[in-house]
């Protein structure tokens, strides 16, 4: 499993691939987590179009995550989902409440709307 | 009935282990030839089960997680127990986001995801004996 991140601004790309599941998941959270003081993120867009396998844990990330951000005002939106990751976001309902975007501009442009 | 294949698997409760039961088990289901999406499922079913010996089984301490898989003609009967604390009241961790764990970013939907990709799930647990998840997925349908 991988993590790469990139920043536009305050807004964290972050883009997942291989395996998540809960093991995956603790080292990948610690990592983002770190990347978000760091660079004194607000916004997030997930790219989870690498991602070759996915439990509920990969649920509990996105979510964790978003409601990280959604404190100080922030936004987040998914950008890209394997059949893997989507199956497992939709059963969970995560867009209704995580916006998914078709393209980066969209995404962007959401992250970018006025607060 | 009499299964055409049986395999059983034991290892220690530590999440590296998650990844190779997966693999195991999907290494011997792949006699049946199932589609890419039923191993998925299959897959995916038993990474939560696994994962809930692990986490919610044995938390801190340490136990052996067991997985039995079971061929019967076309059907992958999938059972994974373990020795830890035990369900208290099961019809309520069956519900979807139910956790007893929401701070270490659970999300409650481990038994919605098994309901949902195989065909049964039965769930006998006693507090402080442990528990047994018992998962049947019928191919090609
Ligand atoms: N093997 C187990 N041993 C003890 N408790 C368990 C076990 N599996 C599940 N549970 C309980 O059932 C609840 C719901 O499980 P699940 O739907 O997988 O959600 P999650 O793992 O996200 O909490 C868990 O929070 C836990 O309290
Ligand atoms: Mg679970």
């Amino acid at each position: 499993m991988g993590v790469s991140f990139r920043e536009k601004g305050n807004i964290l790309f972050i883009r997942l691939s291989g395996e998540l599941d809960h093991h995956q998941a603790e080292e990948i959270r610690r990592r983002t987590d770190r990347r978000i003081e760091e660079k004194d993120i607000l916004d997030l867009v997930f790219d989870c179009e690498e991602v070759r396998f996915m439990d509920s844990s990969g649920i509990g990330f996105v979510m964790g995550r978003y409601r990280k951000v959604k404190e100080k005002g922030g936004r987040a939106v998914i950008l890209g989902t394997s059949s893997y990751a989507d199956a497992i976001f939709e059963m969970a309902g995560i867009y209704q409440i995580i916006k998914k975007c078709g393209d980066e501009k969209q995404a962007l442009a959401y992250c970018r709307q006025e607060r | 009935m009499e299964a055409n294949n049986r395999m059983e698997l034991s290892f220690l409760s530590l999440s590296e282990n998650e990844s190779f039961a997966r693999a195991a088990v999907s290494a011997f289901v792949a006699q049946l030839d199932p589609t890419v999406e039923e191993l998925t499922e299959m897959k995916t079913a038993l990474s939560e089960a696994v994962s809930n010996a692990v986490i919610h089984g044995y938390e801190k301490n340490q136990g052996m997680v067991r997985i039995i898989c079971s061929l019967y003609g076309a059907t992958v009967e999938l059972v994974v127990e373990d020795q830890g604390v035990g369900i208290e009241n099961i019809e309520k961790a069956r519900q979807p986001l139910y956790t007893s764990k929401p701070e270490q970013e659970r999300s409650g939907m481990g038994f919605t995801v098994m309901e949902i990709f195989m065909d049964q799930l039965e769930v006998v647990s006693e507090k402080g004996s442990g528990t047994r998840v018992t998962m049947v997925k019928r191919l090609g349908r």
